[in-house]
């Protein structure tokens, strides 16, 4: 049964890696993105941790190991490990392209094998490069083979654990969300009260055990909390051919190392197996037919973009793209518990440029690249794509609007009411305006192609997109709107002239409109003149 | 002066990369008529449909739909409809909520085209279901429901691509019947492989074989084209013979 089981995993991975391969080589595009990564790895990275690696292999060499920063590195990897491991269950798309052949030609486990073995081939292939190249350079300065070796090994088999520690560990969590029949929204609160909760307590746990004035992570020193000596002892461990002293501690976490891979497997393999043969959660599909809101109906755009909201409420996977601006979010409540004050100070000017980035984020990024399937509705409805992409900001905003209203609730218990009133006002400007922006910048390179994210799979917006939206317009909108509060802050306690925060005001919410603007327009001009050719 | 032709193309081609897809299309069809439009996979009859909807440009030639030429797909909107073989649905949305959203894209008030869309549902059995997600809906009831939405604000032309596709026999049946009402007013652009329905309904056929038109005429003629060794022959004979790559026709 093994055998058979293997020959099957061998066969759809295969074909899984051929069918990436020509994904990833598919459009010259692609081809850029990938030259430029290899790029990346290939100048930026050596370039960059050329000291530091080097200087590593020396001191590895002579006997005198830096155990924190070994610590580090192998806890970075770990944590590295554990998250793509975990990430890859969770975003699993069930069987990839050859999902309804193979569940019907090859034993369940064998699918699960094949899979889990070309996601393996993925994952290393990204990464075997930079290791290589970092490992020849602590090679370099050692002037010993065998401390990079050794090195390779240490860290090769706590990110092959980790791997498969998190894929385990993701697959059980992904098969528990769907044995617990848990709506969509239901899992979102669940998942968002854990993260918080995460959160709260590391904060209280590493305030607890870090003394106020203590350098977090002390240059190049042991650092007391982190790395973690398991980690640094493990690494000793296998560093002892080269002197580097033997700790009891490490023989037992490199034993927990080498089993972490054979019970992560057969975790996996097992879990994985299972959930292969059974459906996933559907949420129901009875449901009644909802009016659009008055506020909403009065103009064409507002009915338009209810279809958004709607959407959004029957599925909230819709918005998975935006889970990083959640996670923010959550991790940004949860500050509340920990530091009141500062949350009520910072808090409301942070929580408009929030809404600002999440109202161009959620359904401007990917402007008519989300409506693929429905786009010879659309296009032969619409006389200009024009009322289409103000739905998409009209809905947008009412998100964003949302945390706006929460900066305005939390505003007369800070310090400074004014001022958060104040900024609170300015997202009739920026709100609209950054999700014209991300009009703009989704309509430079919409993504037609469903794919999976976050275990979602639709027409998500570009990662370059998304990425430079989230990294870009969260400094731009809220950067910027942290600034106006501060100006008129200053001005409010008098430290500069009320006319200097005025103009600084008008210059900023000017700047805000003309980028909507200029975004918005662009957007329009984009679409007008798509066709199904671009596509 | 007399109405323009619901359809007038002439020299119509669409090229992808060294594929020529459509080549030279020339056709006229008159208002109020039923074009049933055939030809094998690959003939291009979708591209063909893309091209006279606005939703692909034409590598060369021109198309007028209802007078407006289909380059200008701001006008080209308030004359067409179009089923395409995918059912454009939000599956997250109710069939109404649908059905309204259509509107809406057009501007048009929910009112304004409720009585045609809902007596077209009640005639397609589907106005039980019109309050439920088109998630939860069979692929004959998404048809149903784009097939409402294709037509509820009374185009001059409507374009649909395998209408009956999905269907089973009593709602083709409905949709046939419905298919003829829209032609009382509207010209219907029927592309598809059943032949039996375009011999039911089609007023005038086209038949496309490798991106070029090798026939047009009505039904009958068709068929009497085919009919030249005296031996009985039907539609699908003459189709068959016409898009054959041997065939020779004059």
């Amino acid at each position: 049964m093994w055998r058979t089981d293997l020959r099957g995993a061998r066969v759809a991975a295969a074909a899984e890696l051929r069918a990436s391969w020509r994904r990833l080589t598919g459009s010259r595009r692609r081809v850029a993105g990938l030259g430029a990564s290899l790029l990346m790895f290939g100048v930026f990275f050596p370039v960059s941790l050329f000291g530091p690696a080097t200087g590593l292999g020396r001191a590895l060499a002579a006997g005198d190991p830096p155990l924190g920063s070994l610590g580090m590195l192998t806890g970075t990897v770990a944590v590295a490990g554990l998250y793509l491991g975990g990430a890859s269950a969770i975003n699993q798309n069930r069987i990839g392209d050859i999902g309804a052949l193979v569940r019907t030609s090859a034993p369940p486990r064998a699918v699960t094998l094949g899979r889990l073995g070309s996601e393996l081939v993925q994952t290393a292939v990204l990464f075997v490069s930079p290791l290589v190249v970092g490992l020849g350079i602590v090679g370099y300065g050692a002037g010993d083979p065998l401390v990079p070796l050794l090195l390779g090994v240490a860290l090769g088999a706590m990110g092959l654990a980790a791997t498969f520690a998190g894929r385990a560990g993701g697959a059980t969590l992904r098969y528990v969300g769907v044995l617990s029949r848990l709506g969509a929204w239901a899992k979102l609160l669940v998942f968002a009260v854990v993260m918080g909760l995460v959160f709260a307590g590391t904060q209280v746990l590493i305030q607890s055990v870090l003394p106020d004035d203590a350098a977090f992570l002390g240059g190049l020193g042991v650092p007391p909390l982190l790395p973690g000596r398991p980690l640094q002892a493990y690494t000793a461990a296998v560093l002892e051919p080269v002197g580097t002293p033997f700790r009891p501690l490490g023989a037992v976490a490199a034993v927990a190392v080498l089993l972490a891979v054979p019970v992560g497997l057969a975790a996996t393999t097992r879990v994985e197996t299972a959930q292969l043969l059974r459906d996933d959660d559907v949420d129901s599909n009875e449901s009644a037919t909802r009016a659009v809101p008055k506020p909403l109906a009065r103009w064409r755009a507002g009915r338009l973009g209810w279809r958004h909201l709607l959407g959004t409420v029957r599925d909230p996977k819709t918005l998975a793209h935006v889970f990083p601006v959640f996670m923010g979010l959550i991790c940004g409540t949860f500050f509340l518990v920990v530091e009141p004050d500062v949350f009520l100070t910072v808090g409301p000017p942070l929580l408009v440029g929030a809404g600002a980035v999440l109202a161009g984020a959620t359904y401007c990024l990917n402007p008519l690249g989300d409506d693929r399937d429905q786009l010879p509705l659309v296009l032969t409805s619409v006389e200009s794509t024009a009322s289409l992409l103000r739905g998409r900001v009209v809905a947008g905003s009412v998100l964003g609007l949302g945390l706006v209203a929460v900066a305005l609730a939390v505003a007369p218990l800070g310090p400074e009411p004014i001022g958060a009133i104040a900024v609170a006002a300015s997202a009739v400007v920026s709100v609209p305006a950054a999700a014209g922006t991300a009009l703009g910048i989704g309509a430079f390179s919409p993504q037609f192609e469903r794919r999976e994210y976050m275990n979602v799979e639709r027409a998500h917006p570009s990662q370059l997109v998304l990425m430079g939206f989230l990294f870009g317009g969260g400094l731009f909108f809220g950067g910027g709107t942290t600034g106006l509060w501060l100006a008129l802050s200053v001005a409010l306690d008098g430290g500069f002239a009320p006319v200097l925060a005025a103009i600084v005001w008008l210059v900023g919410l000017t700047i805000y409109a003309l980028a909507g603007l200029l975004g918005y327009g662009y957007a329009v001009s984009r679409f007008d003149s798509m066709t199904l050719d671009g596509v | 002066m007399s109405d323009p032709p619901a359809v007038d193309a002439q020299s119509l081609s669409k090229q992808y990369g060294s594929t020529l897809a459509v080549d030279s299309l020339s056709l006229s069809i008159d208002r109020s008529t039923v074009f049933g439009f055939l030809g094998p996979n690959g003939a291009g009859k979708t591209t063909t449909m893309r091209m006279l909807t606005g939703l692909v440009e034409p590598t060369s030639g021109t198309a007028t739909v209802a007078g407006t030429a289909v380059e200008d797909r701001r006008d080209l909107v308030d004359h067409v409809g179009l089923l395409p073989e995918e059912p454009p649905l939000y599956t997250e949305l109710t069939g109404r909520e649908q059905l309204r959203f259509a509107a809406d894209l057009r501007d048009m008030s929910w009112d304004s085209v409720a009585d045609r869309a809902l007596e077209l549902c009640d005639r397609l059995d589907l106005t039980e279901d019109l309050d439920r997600r088109v998630d939860g809906y069979s692929k004959g009831m998404r048809q149903k429901t784009a097939f409402v939405q294709a037509v509820q604000h009374d185009p001059d032309v409507v374009f649909l691509d395998e209408p009956t596709s999905g269907l089973d026999p009593r709602a083709a049946r409905t949709l046939r019947e419905l298919i003829v009402d829209t032609a009382d007013g509207a010209t219907v652009f029927l592309s598809t492989h059943i032949l039996p329905v375009v011999e039911e309904i089609a007023d005038e056929v086209g038949v496309l074989n490798d991106g070029e038109l090798v026939a047009t005429g009505t039904p009958a003629t068709l068929v009497d084209r085919a009919d030249d060794d005296g031996a009985e022959t039907d539609l699908e004979d003459a189709f068959l013979e016409l898009t054959s790559r041997e065939a020779a026709w004059d």
